[in-house]
């Protein structure tokens, strides 16, 4: 796949997630301001790369949401629930297209429908929630919902505004009006200009105009073409009396005089804001005014005026200027300069995205090969790294590009290009330049400076395929098992070559022996994800199903960060949604039932996650009615699970287990959530399959917990190696009971058979290469035979050698050879080969 | 007449209504080089502002009355200091 397309699936699903998150957070605390900004710059960032790919109708569904977005942090649109949910079904939508972009190389031919309707739903439902939101705004017909009101008036103008304000004295009223004549007004003896002229304690006024105007000896100067936005410190009723004849074309709104103050401006990082930021809390209020004023006054000009903390700064200076200000306008910059130290995430991922692509254009013109195909690559390579220079905005710079292709296009060689891009190319593999700010590194913020480096450093992340990592165990296995032979080697050394030199191949060995078994114990380390990973799924999903089945219940996550095997992780989410929905579907009451019973409306479902030894502990717990064991019996026998005589004798906690039993069901009807009884007879097979156990505690009324426990690693499975009919196999060693060489007169046939006597025992004896049907190997004189248990009984099975004995990562058969019986799996050895691992139980059956 | 050509100027003077916003139109169009005095002018329609908007002609001058030199000056020149 192109590497930029995964590079944008993988970074898509990761801003998805953190946008889910924040949203499903804002919808408990819609008040949480620094969430709106997290989930704004995520779908600004999904929109700025989705601008890389043909997904027009991704691109524009998140545009709106953007929008949307942003109307919020203007403080236009209020964080109601149908916002919540307009945004979370866009963020699905995405998710699957890329899905969709991901497998089919392109967006479903409906998407482009889809599109239209997503978006026209957001805009039904965040027009509707403006007007709520408009309160005072009765205005009707003044239209203009789209556009933001307050973002017309620039700084300056907010800052007269405030200053009015100040003036005016505490509790003075601000208005914002939007006045939108009538095109044909003029006709009716209205002049716009004359009202605004009118209107008491006009403090801002902005006029919008055509952009751009029809070309002057079209106009008609009779039709309105002009908008007015003012803010007034004025009272409403005064401003109504004015535009009494026009109500229909205005909007006139109250305002909080703090909604003025909103720093602006692109993003910017600068050390200093954070040392500065952190001084904020205390010293604002400790009345160093003075002193805070004179720090700001030493910042702004090393800022980029028109970046977004320096206008953090110019409101902080203003506020601090304005002892008379209240004290809560300064929140919003105070906020935005702890916020800001986020690096401009959506540029540095641009920045990265484009040199990755720069880079791999020239690599594949490096390449040679025949003309055909040069020419055929040079011409891609052009049109790829022109766009992605477009994309960064790097016009010239693209339009070298195109100068140069044209030119190699018409001299048949590529040498043009080339010479074009490599500069490109080696300009941005080199370390970005510095920040203006981060030049200056004056004394005190030095040291923060680098230590914000090396966080930079250390939070890199790289993806590596899982293949990889499973192919070091095996290769560290190997490893582990070639020192062995060290170690057998050092013990036969003394007689041949000394007892010195044993006892250096013996260091040597012990040395080799711990290097190899850290280095073991850091693969298995890598392959360790936190539980969070599946925890996180949870949130939506409870969300979502507890609404549909109308019960209010909330989700309490512990424990995210306890860490287990990949393999072990990423299956923990199916058992854990069987017992999500089985606790939200039978287990919580709805909320009248919970206060019939005295309890709390609102259930609480928790996961929990924790470690144990060498075991992770999965819990899923509930305050809902419990498991009622007299039921759980009665269909226990009634199903035929049990007889009435043991049902009686059970207690509460084994009549609860029985719930974990095939084809049990404590429901007559299956729900839409959980289905048939199959539910948690299935938990308790996939957690056995991963070689762990279910358990379940319950009581009637408070509630039910079912407890999961893993293995904390997946099992690493020893092996023996093998030959047999020219082929090496597997087998796990735990069913080799021993190995023994035999002289072949002592194998005797019997019956049909063949067998030998081990310590008096008879014991069949079978050829490996004729049970798996390949051709038969070589009879030696001595027959090479593993005595193996199966189901209590032993067998002996010749095979034509022996190799090593091996820890291996077991990858089940999967496609087409998934249900093959015999075979337990597979595993890569060290040399690349792929080893088959025999399933002998089933075999010798 | 609140609207006249004088001395290589287009002149605005008293009350510009509505009715002078074709003249003006008309004046400017025909002499787009020529600067608008607009110092005498008391008070301006918005059908006249809106032509001085669109022909962006040079302004001479800075009327006596507050409400224009306040608010609709800098209208008429924002972005042409800049």
């Amino acid at each position: 796949m192109n590497p930029l397309l995964q590079q944008f699936l993988l970074e898509g699903r990761d801003l998805i997630q953190e946008a889910t998150d924040n949203l499903l957070a804002l919808e408990r605390d819609p008040a949480a301001a620094e969430r709106v900004a997290v989930v704004f710059r995520a779908f600004h960032t999904l929109k700025g790369s989705s601008g890389l790919f043909d997904v027009q109708p991704m691109t524009r569904v998140l545009h709106a949401a953007e929008d949307a977005l942003a109307a919020v942090r203007a403080g236009r649109l209020e964080i109601a629930p149908a916002l919540i949910d307009a945004l979370l079904e866009y963020l699905d939508h995405t998710a699957r297209w890329l899905g969709d972009l991901e497998a089919a190389g392109a967006l479903p031919p409906d998407a482009n429908a889809r599109a239209a309707d997503l978006i026209g739903r957001l805009d039904h439902r965040t027009g509707r929630a403006e007007e709520d939101a408009g309160g005072t705004g009765k205005a009707g017909g003044a239209g203009d919902a789209g556009e933001d009101d307050l973002a017309a008036f620039p700084e300056a103008d907010r800052m007269a505004v405030l200053a009015a304000v100040i003036e005016a004295g505490p509790r003075a009223p601000l208005l914002a009006v939007a006045y939108r004549p009538d095109p044909r007004c003029f006709f009716n003896g209205d002049d716009p200009l004359r009202l605004v002229r009118a209107l008491d304690g006009l403090a801002a006024l902005r006029i919008g105009e055509p952009a751009p105007w029809p070309p002057a000896g079209d106009m008609d100067p009779f039709i309105c073409a002009l908008t007015f936005r003012m803010l007034a410190v004025a009272d409403e009723a005064s401003a109504r009396d004015v535009f009494r004849f026009v109500s229909d074309q205005v909007r006139i709104q109250a305002l909080d005089p703090a909604s003025l103050v909103r720093p602006q401006g692109t993003p910017h990082d600068a050390p200093q804001l954070r040392t500065l930021a952190a001084a904020l809390d205390g010293a604002w209020d400790a009345g160093s005014r003075a002193d805070l004023r004179r720090r700001v006054g030493d910042l702004l000009p090393d800022l980029p005026p028109g970046s977004a903390p320096a206008s953090a700064l110019r409101w902080l200076a203003w506020l601090l200027d304005r002892p008379d200000a209240p004290r809560a306008w300064a929140d919003r910059p105070v906020a935005a300069l702890r916020e800001m130290p986020g690096p401009d995430l959506a540029g540095r991922m641009r920045r990265d995205v484009v040199r990755a692509v720069v880079a791999e254009q020239q690599r594949l013109l490096e390449l040679g090969g025949p003309e055909a195909e040069r020419a055929g690559r040079s011409g891609s390579a052009a049109t790829v790294v022109i766009n992605a220079l477009l994309y960064e905005g790097n016009e010239d710079e693209a339009r070298q590009v195109a100068e140069a292709h044209a030119e190699a296009a018409a001299a048949g060689t590529d040498t043009p290009l080339r010479d074009a891009i490599g500069p490109l190319a080696r300009r941005r593999a080199a370390p970005p330049a510095q920040p203006p700010a981060a030049r200056s590194p004056a004394g005190p913020d030095a040291p923060e400076t680098q230590r914000a480096r090396g966080r930079a450093a250390s939070g890199r992340v790289l993806r590596v395929d899982e293949a990889r990592i499973d192919q070091l165990l095996n290769l560290v296995s190997e490893m582990i098992a070639a020192n062995g032979r060290v170690a057998w080697l050092a013990g036969e050394a003394g007689p041949v070559a000394g007892e010195a030199f044993a006892h250096r191949l013996r260091d040597v060995n012990n040395v080799l022996d711990r290097l190899i078994r850290e280095m073991h114990g850091t693969v298995i380390q890598l392959r360790m994800l936190p539980v969070g990973q599946v925890f996180q799924r949870f949130p939506r999903l409870v969300r979502d199903l507890s609404r549909r089945l109308g019960k209010e219940v909330r989700l309490v996550l512990e424990g995210e960060e306890t860490e287990a095997d990949k393999g072990v992780v990423e299956n923990l989410f199916e058992p854990l949604l069987h017992l999500v929905r089985n606790s939200l579907d039978h287990g919580i009451e709805t909320p009248e039932e919970r206060r019939a019973a005295g309890k709390p409306a609102e259930a609480t479902l928790a996961l929990r996650a924790l470690r144990d030894g060498d075991r992770i502990v999965v819990t899923v717990g509930d305050d809902g009615r419990g498991i009622d064991a007299d039921a759980v019996r009665r269909r226990a026998v009634a199903g035929g699970l049990i007889d009435p005589a043991d049902a009686e004798s059970l207690g509460e906690e084994e009549a609860a287990r029985l719930i974990f039993s095939p084809g049990f069901s404590t429901r007559e009807t299956a729900s839409e959530l959980s289905g048939r009884g199959i539910g948690m007879y299935a938990v308790r097979t996939m957690i056995e399959k991963a070689g762990g156990h279910v358990g379940v505690r319950s009581a009637r009324g408070t509630g039910t917990t079912v407890r999961l426990e893993l293995p904390l690693n997946i099992a690493m499975t020893r092996i023996l190696t093998v030959t047999a009919g020219q082929r090496r196999f597997g087998i796990p060693i735990e069913i080799v009971r021993e190995t023994v060489r035999l002289p072949r007169g002592l194998i005797r046939p019997v019956k049909r058979h063949r067998a030998f006597v081990l310590r008096d025992r008879v014991v069949a004896l079978h050829r490996l290469d004729r049970l798996l049907g390949l051709p038969p190997g070589p009879d030696d004189a001595e027959a090479r035979i593993m005595v193996v248990e199966v189901d209590g009984r032993s067998d002996g099975i010749e095979v034509d050698a022996f190799g090593e004995r091996l820890d291996v990562v077991l990858k089940p058969l999967d496609g087409l050879l998934a249900n093959t019986p015999g075979y337990l799996g597979t595993t890569v050895l060290g040399n690349g080969d792929v080893l088959l691992v025999l399933d002998l139980k089933e075999i010798l059956r | 007449m609140t609207v006249r050509l004088d001395d290589g100027l287009v002149r605005l003077e008293g009350s510009c209504t509505v009715e002078e916003a074709e003249a003006l139109l008309e004046t400017i169009l025909a002499n787009p080089e020529l600067p608008v005095d607009w110092s005498r002018c008391t008070s301006l329609h918005t059908a006249v502002l809106q032509v001085l908007m669109a022909t962006r002609p040079v302004l001479q001058g800075l009327p006596e009355d507050p409400f224009l030199r306040r608010w609709v000056e800098p209208v008429l020149t924002d972005g042409r200091e800049a």
